[in-house]
């Protein structure tokens, strides 16, 4: 099988220290794989690598998706000035307004926050902005899904519920980083340990 | 100080009355600070948006000159547009020396650096994440620059007043380029100076008056924009 990612003697450095270093790295498609470190071993820098928004590197990193089909939901989600309509809408504002706004309510249903369609999204609590943030990311059906810390913020129900959605999502190549091993939340086909980079 | 008051009763009289003169040159400065604020509005949101998200060569230099554009005398625009309308100067057939589009087009020149920097330093200190959001859920160039303009919505209204503020109480152009003629070029600040200078103090006061409420409610306006209630909410 082709592997959607393949990553070959990764680092990035900042200044005159490395941030994130991975010798080398292969993810099949339709794979969920963690990607598990302490603070500063790299795991966003590698997340933001793949997503085409860091270009300061060396190694190869290879990724087969165009990036409109990626998507990524920060550490710490911006949410945009509007509702929780607004944003969950954003990224399919090229479908028919009837298409647009059945999905974009079977997603917010999805993740239990139906009731704050309405609501302006500087209102929101972190755990629901988070959510927010998921929806708005999930809605657009990418091929590739990073999630930088998707389970900081939530509660136990938030994580329940996030990781159904994420369990369903059988056509989509997932990578999850987070501080500690994700096995027990979700099932994972492969998870990648970084170690803290000393310098 | 009696005369002072008095002129101010007097002025206070002739803004009941609807004195035609003083009524006259506060509704042509509005007509003409506004066209003005609004062409630089459409050009300078444009240039401060691009100067923000594009990289180019001598982008640096265009963002100084500007910044530093942002301080330039009103007189000396005035001179600059007298130079260039004047019969001698090279737009002196265009004909608009001593008319209200000239000064429009003087206080346009006034407008436009503020704008254009304003713009710019809201686009450019916007979070990263904004950008990057917007990228990673497929948005056009069209949508990312409505989306900047969205998200620094504030910054860009209060632009939009600071420059309407400053065309609208400036004297410079206004008098250089418009010549301060009668019911033509007239502005509440060239005919403050006037009235001033023939002695006719009441009339001065009432035309100063008019201009030091504008000043208020645009200074009262920039207060109020700059503490919404949604920042007060996060803080």
């Amino acid at each position: 099988m082709t592997s959607m990612i393949q990553i070959t003697g990764l680092q990035m450095i900042c200044g005159n220290k490395p941030i994130c270093q991975v010798p080398a790295l292969e993810i099949q498609p339709n794979h969920k794989f963690g990607v598990v470190g302490t603070n500063g071993s790299g795991k966003t820098t590698l997340l933001r690598i793949i997503a085409g928004l860091e270009h300061e590197f060396k190694g190869t990193v290879h990724c087969s998706l165009p990036q409109n089909q990626i998507g990524f939901v920060h550490q710490h989600p911006y949410l945009f000035k509007g509702t929780v309509r607004d944003n969950v809408l954003y990224g399919i504002r090229s479908m028919e307004t009837g298409d647009r706004n059945a999905l974009g309510q079977q997603m917010l249903e999805s993740f239990k926050i139906q009731h704050l369609t309405n609501r302006s999204c500087h209102q929101l609590s972190g755990g629901e902005q988070r959510r927010v943030a998921l929806a708005r990311s999930l809605v657009r059906a990418p091929k590739l899904l990073l999630l930088d810390e998707p389970f900081a913020d939530l509660d136990d129900e938030g994580i329940e519920t996030t990781c159904n959605i994420l369990s369903n999502l059988t056509e989509t190549t997932i990578l999850i980083s987070s501080p500690t091993t994700i096995h027990a939340a979700l099932p994972i086909d492969g998870e990648l340990v970084l170690n803290s980079i000393a310098f | 100080m009696e005369f002072i008051w008095n002129g101010i009763i007097e002025a206070l009289k002739l803004i009941l009355a609807g004195d035609p003169q003083v009524l006259d040159a506060a509704w042509r400065s509005i007509w003409i600070s506004t066209t003005a604020v609004a062409l630089a509005a459409v050009i300078g949101i444009t240039i401060g948006c691009l100067l923000a998200r594009l990289k180019f060569h001598g982008r640096t230099l265009l963002i100084i000159l500007f910044r530093a554009g942002m301080g330039i005398p009103t007189v000396l625009i005035g001179l600059v547009g007298y130079a260039l309308f004047s019969r001698q100067g090279p737009l002196g057939m265009l004909e608009l020396l001593y008319t209200p589009v000239g000064i429009v087009l003087g206080e346009f020149a006034l407008a436009l650096p503020i704008i254009v920097s304003l713009t710019h330093a809201a686009i450019a200190n916007l979070d990263s994440r904004v950008h990057e959001t917007a990228v990673m859920l497929g948005a056009s160039t069209w949508q990312r620059l409505k989306t900047y303009l969205s998200e620094t919505q504030l910054a860009i209204t209060l632009a939009l007043l600071t420059a309407f503020a400053r065309c609208f109480t400036e004297l410079g152009i206004a008098m250089m380029i418009g010549g301060n003629i009668k019911s033509i070029t007239r502005t509440l600040a060239t005919a403050t100076t006037l009235e001033t200078a023939r002695g006719n103090l009441s009339r001065a006061v009432a035309m100063s008056l008019v201009l030091l409420l504008m000043a208020i409610v645009m200074t009262t306006l920039i207060s109020l924009l700059s503490t919404p209630k949604s920042e007060e909410k996060r803080a």
